[in-house]
This record gives structure tokens, sequence and C-alpha cells, in this order.
């Protein structure tokens, strides 16, 4: 994709811990053009939030971002002043995270936390102004009696709330681009309805482009466009989501979508067989192979490559690549 | 807020009671002869009987409790045997000594010990945190009687090493009490920071683009010196109450060396009212503790209003 709002390619994070080195990101590329909202889901642990972590420079000791670049607007942010790139965070590209109970400051009324970033990357906007600002986006949220809210603590406010919050401190610089890592996983399932109304709502006004990074398949199936699948830290399958719901390839995905909970079927919920490998201890050869219920000799040994069995629908699987062209049992 | 005062101080008359019944109690079971203390020995019989009546000595110990709780309401606590003289004036008069004192040394160890605290904790691991908590770990495990003759010894003729008539005399005994507090402030701040700085609001602050300085100061010192507060006002009061020991080495006239000076001549009146004293300075200082920790914590703050 070559008017890509964000390009991501092939890059690592690795932990460097005392009992190895930890590849959390293991070779990812990632695309997202401007306004498009893409999904990256997974199990936990398979480097989604991590991806995410390194391109908002917020990994924590001891990860490291050690190879690939993030063009962000034509700028690589890997090689970036850490005082420019602070300048873009909050700015063009903010993000919302999956605690809302735990991510805003306790001691600080949430309209001058949210107000504290327009203050910052609108350096000619009065305190007064940014607080007018700050109100109507908190109405733009959907959080009622907005001017009330502005002074209130954390603590006052209920988990949909706090999020709604979270949301208008990530929109209120009119961001180029949103990361949202699990923005519904800790509210209740009406609440996540709501918030995702919102998160559209406010996506298609402003043509923010947002990447949502969930391991809940309906939330992609309702919001994004495309979406990539994640295993182990490295990408299984990715292309549109009408592609991969309509003609699911990689057996990790496959294995995902059965997993959804069916409320027609009477049959016990299927579920991906073993765990997550220890990042530390990677199979060799393919990644999933252990879990997988179609591998064969060679994916234990061998890592499949990136294949494309339909224009723009890629596989990282050996029953896909095109010589052997064999249809999967 | 001011309801949630009130109640609080209120709260604190049992305890003070309480605090007074067991002194009393533990005071009147310590052997010893009080009109002995106060005459000697070759005292004329008739004399003893006078005295005994009117100090209510003869009574049993219930009686005597209700009158000492009747004068202390009236802000009498007794004469002290052995000087003679009012327990209150002489407590009245050794305060301001101990004051001085413990101001001066809490202002030193909060203006090193936070900022201390703040550089170990932001470098962690680093030269300075090892130097700094160092040094902290001395001031907090090295008794006070030792650092203070240590310093008596090095700065003898530099400075004054005993005796409380100027400000120069201030500066050992300061010295030797702000160094154990800034010890346990600096470790406090530093442990507290470092936790506040893993939690999920920092990250938050560090996502919308603000630099380290005003990460650390702006959203995550606040969070962090909820618990040194209460550890300053614990210090504080304590100090207050007087420094038994550091008084007693830089013979300073203030209400710890008073408290010495009444054990070792059985004058118990005096002891009375100097324990009394401390109680009430230290409730004193909790209930401080409380109030700024409502101030600075609005999750507290909302509670203790409903």
């Amino acid at each position: 994709m070559e008017d890509a709002l964000l390009q991501i390619r092939d890059l690592h994070t690795t932990f460097y811990t005392r009992d190895g080195l930890v590849r959390a990101v293991d070779g990812v590329s990632i695309d997202i053009a401007a306004g498009e909202s893409v999904g990256i889901v997974g199990e936990s642990g398979c480097g989604k939030s991590m991806t995410a972590m390194s391109l908002m420079g917020l990994l924590k000791k001891p990860g490291k971002v050690d190879g690939g670049t993030i063009l962000f607007d034509g700028q690589d942010l890997t090689a970036m002043a850490p005082k420019d790139k602070r300048k873009l965070m909050g700015n063009r590209i903010s993000m919302i995270f999956q605690e809302p109970m735990t991510s805003l400051n306790p001691v600080i009324t949430v309209g001058r936390q949210v107000q504290e970033a327009l203050l910052l990357h609108k350096r000619e906007m009065s305190r007064t102004e940014a607080k007018n600002r700050v109100i109507q986006v908190f109405q733009l949220a959907g959080i009622p009696d907005a001017a009330k809210r502005y002074q209130e603590y954390p603590h006052q406010l209920s988990g949909g709330l706090r999020q709604r919050v979270m949301i208008a401190m990530a929109m209120v610089c009119d961001p180029g681009l949103l990361i949202a890592d699990e923005p519904t996983t800790a509210l209740d399932v009406t609440i996540e309805a709501q918030i995702l109304h919102l998160m559209k709502q406010l996506q298609e006004e402003k043509g923010t482009a947002v990447m949502m990074i969930t391991h809940n398949l309906g939330v992609v199936a309702q919001f994004c466009t495309r979406l990539y699948v994640m295993y182990a830290g490295k990408v299984m399958e990715s292309g549109t989501v009408q592609e991969i719901f309509k003609n699911v390839c990689h057996p990790y995905t496959e294995g995902l979508m059965r997993s959804v909970p069916d409320m027609e079927s009477k049959e016990r919920l299927y579920n991906i067989r073993g765990m997550v490998p220890s990042m530390l201890h990677l199979p060799k050869g393919c990644r999933f192979c252990p879990r997988c219920q179609y591998s064969m000799a060679r994916c234990f040994d061998q890592e499949p490559g990136l294949y494309e069995p339909s224009p723009g629908h890629f596989v990282r699987c050996f029953l896909f690549e095109p010589e052997k062209g064999e249809e999967k049992p | 807020m001011l309801k949630y005062i009130i109640k609080r101080i209120l709260v604190t008359i049992p305890v003070l009671i309480g605090v007074v019944f067991l002194i009393f109690v533990m005071l009147s079971v310590v052997p010893g002869d009080p009109l002995t203390v106060m005459m000697g020995e070759k005292v004329k019989v008739d004399v003893i009987e006078r005295l005994s009546q009117s100090m209510h000595l003869n009574d049993p110990w219930y009686v005597r409790f209700a009158w000492y709780l009747w004068d202390a309401i009236h802000g009498d606590f007794g004469t002290s045997y052995k000087l003679m003289r009012s327990v209150s004036s002489l407590i009245a008069n050794a305060f301001p000594k101990t004051l001085m004192l413990a101001v001066t040394a809490a202002l030193l160890s909060w203006a090193i010990g936070i900022p201390a605290g703040i550089i170990s904790a932001v470098r962690k691991n680093s030269l300075a945190d090892h130097l700094f908590m160092g040094f902290a770990l001395c001031g907090v495990s090295i008794p006070a009687f030792s650092v203070g003759m240590i310093l008596q010894n090095i700065f003898n003729g530099i400075l004054p090493v005993s005796g409380f008539s100027s400000p120069r005399h201030l500066i050992l005994p300061a010295l030797v009490l702000g160094w154990n507090a800034a010890g346990t402030i600096a470790r406090l701040t530093r442990s507290s920071l470092l936790e506040v700085l893993e939690d999920d609001y920092i990250r938050t602050a560090r996502a919308k683009g603000l630099a380290p300085v005003s990460v650390i100061l702006g959203h995550a010192l606040k969070n962090s010196l909820l618990p040194v507060i209460t550890m300053m006002a614990i210090q504080i009061s304590s100090l207050l109450s007087g420094a038994v020991i550091t008084e007693t080495l830089f013979s300073i006239p203030g209400v710890g060396r008073l408290a010495v000076d009444a054990i070792n001549s059985r004058d118990m009146p005096l002891l009375q009212g100097t324990v009394i004293f401390t109680t009430a300075v230290i409730i004193a200082g909790n209930l401080a503790a409380d109030i700024l920790y409502s101030v600075a914590d609005p999750r507290i703050r909302v509670e203790g209003g409903k």
C-alpha cells in the first residue's frame, strides 16, 4: 500500500531478560491507510499489544525495538529523537488502554487530565479555550453533564464513563491514528456496544484511522475493514475482514473463529488445543504447528513464508504454498 | 470536612483520659517516697504528716487519680517534687527549645530526604541512587547517641557541642535528628515513587506526549507523596514531644531532657506531665496527618465528607 498513513515494516521488538531473549514482536509488517480501521487479533501474549507499545515508544525495560521501521506520515518513528516523537504522541497518534479503572490519575480531575494534552500540543490555545474545547469533546464522547464532570475525579466516574474520558483524551487533538488496545475488554457487554458505537461515530466524523487491538472477533467484524491475525509475535494471516470471514485460510484463524460461542448451537464450544508457547522456547519451524490439527512433518522444522491465496489475502502456512497448491483436508 | 475534624478531635478525649489513667497507675506502683525526694532523709515526722495530708498522699490511688484528673482539667498538672515549680510552667519553658530543634530538623530532613528519594527512584541503581540510599541507611540505622557523639568529636572546636544559647548551637543536634528523619523520608519516597511509576496512569501520561520530567513532577509525585505525608506527620510529632537522647547528649533544656531528669529524680508529677504532653502532641500529629492526607487525596476527601 503506497498511500499508507502507517507503515510498519519488519518490526522486531525484543525483551532482553535474564533467561534469554524474548522476541515479542518478530518481523511484523502492518499497513494502515488514512481513515481506515484495522483489527489486530490474537490470544494473550501474541505480541499485539507490544506492537502498539513499540509504536508509541511505551515499551518497558528490558524491552527494545531492535529492527524494522515504523513510518508514520513518511517519518520513521524508530529513528526519531524522543523530543520530536513526543510532539506526535497524544497529538497525531493517540492511544486508548484496556484498563479504564486505573488508566486515569486518581488525584487530578479528569477535565485537567484531558486539557493537559491540549495545552501541551496546541500552544496557541488559552486555558479557557482549552477548557471549553474539553467540555465540547466530553459532550461528543457522550459524557452527560460534561461541565460538571470536567471537575470530577476519576473515582467518581463509572468504568464506562472513564473509558469515554480516555476516548475524549485520545481524540481531543484530532489525531490521524488512534490505537485502541482492547478498549472494551474490561467493560460489560452493553457498555462495550456503546463504546464501540461511539468510536465508530467519532472515527467516521473525524476521519481518524484506528488500529483496534482485540481478541474478540465480534468486535473486528463490527468495527474493522481489514484484519491481521497474530500468533507468537508473527502475523499469521491478513486481509480484508470480508475475505477472511468468508474464506478463512490459516488453521489458527479458523480455530479462533470456531472458538466464538454460538447461541444456536447445542454443541460443546470448540477450543484450540494446547497453550500459547513460551516465548523463550519457541518451537522450531511453524510456531503454531504443535497445536495445529493439519500439521505436517515439514511444519516442525521449516518456517512457512507468507503466501497469497487470493489478492490481498496473505497466509503464513504451508497449506497455501503456491506450487503445492493442495487444498486443506 | 469541618464535621470530620470535630469528630476526630472528640475521639481523642477518651484516648487522652485512658493514657493519663495508665501512666498514673504505672507510676503509683513504682516504689519510692516522694517526700524523701523532696526533703532528703532528715525530716520531722509532723512535717511528713502535714505534707502527706495536703498532697493527698495517704488517700487510695483512685481518689488521688480523681484529684489529679480534676486538677488536670483545670490546667494544673501538679508541682514538681524536685524543682518545686508547677509542671505546666516547666513544660512551657522547655517546649520552645524542643520546638526550634524539631522544626529545624524536620525542615532539614524534608529538604534533603524528598529530593534524594526522587532522584534515587528516577535514576534507579545509578551511582547517585546507591550514594543516597547508603547515607539514608546509615541515618536510619546508626543510633542517635553514636551519631551525636561522632559529630561532637569531629566538630569539637568548630561548632558548639553542648548547650542552647545561639542558633549555632542548633546545627549539630538538628543534623543528628535530621539525618535520621531524612533517611526514612528518602527511602519511603523512593520506594513509593518507584511503585507509582509502574501504574497505568503513568503510561497514559507518557502516551499523551509529556516529557519525562512533567510525568514525574506532574503525575507521579503527588501520588507517591501520600504515604510520605503520613510519615512526615509521625516524625514531626515525635520530634516535638522531645528528642530524649539528642537533647540529653547536647544538654538542650527541652521537653526530652525534662523527662529524663524527672525519671532520674523520681519526680512523678513532672514525669506524668511530660508523658501526657507527649501523648497529646502525637495525637495532634496524627490528626494533622489525616487532615493533610484527605486534602491531598480526593478519594478520601469524598468519603470523609459523606
